[in-house]
């Protein structure tokens, strides 16, 4: 058997952003591997450790994704394909591209991501379902192999969940619940450095086109505050107000 | 924003001014990489956010607490410390065959920074069987290691170094710990040990004490103390743990700070111990340990003094209050209290203190490499000669520095600084105890003085003094940093001089004269050290593009004109040799 996990690089989301000449500067901004990612690199690898076989992951990105690419072999990813593209590609053309190396790889399954973390896009696992060809199950929080044709797996809806038996080879997207990722070890990331890397050179042209960026305003950043539990609620209201507005 | 410790300037520390990529050309570091260490950085950040930040203040307001039969701490003391054994942290530095990854000692120290400005208490269990296992990396027998370091570099076991008892804590000399030999080989000891970090608790397995105590017979002082193994519980050969050994708990101290760790007085009742080494060796053994744990001391004041400056500097450009001076106009908008000089004072001192002892701890952690990896034995010893001259100082020093930043990062948040609602006034406390454990600051400054800067015919002060001479020699001829290079060459000849007047004045005998203002020496020689240190930091920064960079020119802009200032004064003050602490059989002080 075979796990794929298709992962990418943002921001970190302590990192304060700066737009320059209409558009996000990174420099100096810490990168990290996506946390869906990471849910999906350690549905993987948990896959792996459970049924045997290979656990690969596929990027598409620029250079820099090679740390992301660093952080999943580390956690125990057996190699990795880094198609290696420079500027912004739209979810369909990433998932063009990604389905050609992956048709090849012949996995069982594919996981990625539910939504990226820095432009909030939940495109790019249907639309590679959709450019292989294969069914998708979105915002799975549980997985279960039965043989190599089907796969059970838990996903969830807007207002409750479904549990579905699905067809393989599939595209599964990663939702919170998944599972609790491990850290890379510190063997782990000595180990990476002898893992197989792959670089593919992709001259894929966008069919979306970023002709300006902009932040939205801290001031404007509105907090929702859970409010099943009340008496919790309010402690948090309280410790907002006065630790981060400092009004009270 | 997290607020530990900015990695861009570990970045910038490690890789432009410490040049710490070219230990990858060792042997030892071959495997590693810039990649390498970034990613064990990103480990290690990752952990001390997740698990070791998240419990500071509980570990804070709910103290270990022991039940007249166990010691009980926070569950999250022990989950934090199994995500770090998980990650392998435990045995990183330490060889493959081992376990560990050959780790740089100074990208380790790097890691322990993160963990110490995250959770200082949390941390000190870690980095002190991290010392222990050295230790026993060193100086333990083939039998123990693999009895009580492995598990320790699995995180199986925890460490601790037992020195202190009730009434002597900087005289080692005058320690009473007995230990009898027995017919099998081991000993059985006898006393109390007082202060013990980590002494007992539930988290570990096991818990591995190092212990000094004099073996009846032996010859008197220091010469007297040998080192030994006492478990918590008792090791058969294979491993498996045996009955409990007779170390009991006699109670816990109640601290002012540091309060997530433990602090036991320890009673030895005929506890079962193995000699580590050869008799009478101990204390030179644990001073294996104590170099490294001082070393850990200076990096755990300046890390809370990093995170307390990233707090202060968080609030004060949040906080709004009053106006600008030139503004008149009651109805225009307060402006954020970064914009008020006097506050930037106080951060700007914080900055200067936090960043040159960060560069200070990074330096001494390097030596260590240097020691351990130098291509020659001779640049070998001459890294380790290096590393005892700047020990005092790096414990020393950073620790009064560290407590002086805390206090402005409290005086920075106004009142809400003063409460427990903000973290400020914890680090403050916590830090108070950096100056008095691993040997007093009073201890230090002697040290220093008395011992190293004179070792070998003053080589550990030239030693010093050459290293400090290259970065003049080296900013000289920039027009930037010329002042800067001359200040530091005059107070370079200053601190020169007053050594040899000092050293000259024991040598004739009047020892007590000589070093009644060692801690005057102290802060001379850390601060020309700082000083030093952030003219190297300026060289680095120099004509590169960017609020950070300008950031470290300012900095050393502050020490040279509102630090450095304070040397001749300091060095009048020594060559003086007045005698206004000197004859205490005089009662002066009595308040009858
Ligand atoms: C929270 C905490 C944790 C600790 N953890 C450990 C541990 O894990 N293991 C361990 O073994 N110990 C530990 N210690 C003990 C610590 O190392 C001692 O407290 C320290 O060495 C000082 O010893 P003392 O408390 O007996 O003070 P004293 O030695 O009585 O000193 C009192 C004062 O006199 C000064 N003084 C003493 N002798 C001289 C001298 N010759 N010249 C000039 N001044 C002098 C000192 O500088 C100090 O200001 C810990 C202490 C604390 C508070
Ligand atoms: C325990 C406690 C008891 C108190 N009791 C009383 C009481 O009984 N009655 C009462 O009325 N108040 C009381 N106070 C309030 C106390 O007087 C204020 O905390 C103090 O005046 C500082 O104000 P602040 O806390 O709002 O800090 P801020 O005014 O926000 O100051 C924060 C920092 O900015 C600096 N700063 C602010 N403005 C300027 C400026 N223009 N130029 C340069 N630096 C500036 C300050 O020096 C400080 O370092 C108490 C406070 C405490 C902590």
């Amino acid at each position: 058997m075979k796990f794929v996990a298709v992962i990418r690089q943002v921001p970190d989301g302590e990192s304060r952003l700066k737009i320059e000449g209409g558009k996000v500067d990174l420099g100096g901004v810490t990168m990290i591997l996506d946390q869906m990612d990471e849910w999906a690199v350690e549905e993987v690898i948990r896959l792996q450790e459970k049924h045997g076989g290979e656990s690969v992951v596929v990027a598409l990105g620029p250079e820099r994704f090679e740390e992301a690419i660093r952080t999943a072999l580390a956690m125990g990813i057996d190699r990795a394909i880094h198609l290696v593209a420079e500027g912004y590609l739209d979810p369909i053309t990433q998932a063009e591209a990604l389905a050609k190396v992956i048709r090849a790889e012949a996995p069982t399954l594919v996981f990625t991501g539910g939504q990226q973390a820095d432009w909030d896009s939940q495109a790019l696992g249907p639309a590679l379902a959709e450019a292989l060809a294969w069914p998708v199950v979105s915002w799975t929080t549980q997985i279960e192999l039965e043989g190599e044709t089907h796969a059970k797996a838990k996903h969830d809806l807007d207002e409750g969940a479904e549990v579905v038996r699905v067809a393989l080879p599939a595209v599964f997207t990663s939702q919170q619940g998944l599972n609790e990722p491990r850290y890379p070890t510190l063997p782990g990331i000595m180990k990476a450095k002898r893992k197989e890397l792959k670089k593919v050179p992709v001259s894929a042209s966008s069919k979306v086109e970023i002709l300006e960026q902009t932040i939205q305003e801290k001031s404007r950043l509105n907090k929702m505050i859970d409010g099943k539990d009340p008496v919790a609620a309010a402690h948090e209201l309280v410790r907002l107000l006065h630790e981060e507005a400092k009004v009270i | 924003m997290d607020r530990l410790i900015s990695r861009r300037d570990l970045e910038f520390l490690l890789y432009e001014v410490l040049d710490v990529e070219a230990l990858t050309q060792r042997e030892r570091y071959r495997d590693h990489s810039r990649e390498t260490f970034k990613d064990t950085l990103d480990v290690a950040y990752r952990i001390a956010v997740e698990h070791f930040a998240t419990h500071n203040k509980k570990n804070d307001q709910e103290e270990p607490w022991f039940d007249g039969e166990r010691v009980h701490t926070n569950p999250e003391v022990k989950a934090a410390l199994e995500a770090y054994r998980q990650a392998g942290l435990f045995a990183a530095t330490h060889d493959y065959a081992l376990g560990g990854i050959q780790l740089p000692y100074v990208i380790a120290t790097a890691c322990g920074a993160l963990f110490k400005a995250a959770n200082i208490a949390t941390a000190s269990f870690a980095l002190l069987t991290a010392g222990n296992a050295n230790v026993l990396r060193k100086y333990g027998s083939p039998a123990q290691q693999k009895k009580y370091l492995l598990p320790q570099l699995e995180g199986r076991f925890f460490g601790t170094m037992c020195l202190s008892e009730p009434h002597a804590g900087s005289s080692l000399t005058d320690l009473l710990t007995r230990a009898e030999p027995q017919a099998d080989g081991t000993y059985r000891l006898n006393g109390s040990k007082m202060w013990i970090s980590g002494g007992d608790h539930e988290i570990a397995e096991n818990i591995v004490h190092l212990v000094l105590a004099k073996i009846p017979g032996g010859p008197p002082g220091v010469k007297g103390i040998s080192l030994f193994i006492v478990p918590k519980y008792l090791v058969h050969d294979d491993g498996r743990l045996g009955p409990r050994n007779g170390v009991r708990v006699a109670g816990l101290n109640h601290k002012m700070g540091y309060r997530g760790i433990p602090n036991c007085l320890l009673s030895l009742e005929d506890a079962v111990g193995e000699l580590v080494g050869a008799p009478h060796q101990g204390l030179s053994y644990m001073f294996t340990m104590m170099n490294e744990a001082r070393i850990g001391v200076g990096m755990g004041a300046m890390a809370l003094a990093y995170t307390g400056y990233l707090h202060a500097l968080e609030y004060a450009q949040t906080r709004t209050q009053g106006r600008r001076m030139h503004d008149k106009n009651p109805a225009s908008p307060a402006v954020p209290i970064i914009q008020h000089p006097d506050v930037r004072r106080m951060l700007i001192m914080q900055k200067a203190y936090a960043e040159g002892c960060l560069h200070l701890c990074l330096y001494a952690a390097r030596l260590v490499d240097e020691e351990r990896t130098a291509p020659t034995p001779e640049a070998a010893e001459q890294a380790r000669l290096l590393l005892e001259v700047l020990t005092p100082v790096v414990k020393g020093w950073s620790s009064e520095l560290g407590i002086r930043a805390n206090e402005l990062a409290i005086q920075v948040h106004g009142g809400y600084g003063y409460t427990r609602d903000y973290n400020v006034e914890q680090f403050y406390r916590d830090n108070r105890l950096n100056a008095i454990h691993e040997g007093t600051n009073g201890i230090q400054a002697l040290d220093l003085l008395a011992r190293k800067v004179g070792m070998q015919e003053g080589l550990g002060f030239r030693l010093w003094a050459q290293e400090v001479e290259r970065t003049i020699q080296a900013s000289r001829d920039t027009h930037a940093l010329r002042p800067y290079a001359e200040a530091l060459e005059q107070a370079l000849k200053t601190t020169a001089q007053v050594t040899q007047q000092l050293l000259n004045k024991a040598a004739q005998g009047e020892v007590e004269r000589a070093f009644a203002n060692s801690f005057a020496y102290l802060e001379l020689f850390g601060t020309v050290t700082l000083a030093w240190l952030w003219l190297e930091q300026a060289r680095k920064a120099l004509g590169k593009e960017g609020a950070f960079y300008r950031g470290k020119l300012e900095a050393a802009r502050y020490f040279f004109l509102y630090e450095l200032d304070k040397v001749p004064l300091l060095a009048e003050r020594l060559m003086r040799l007045d005698d206004v602490f000197l004859y205490p059989e005089q009662d002066w002080l009595t308040t009858d």
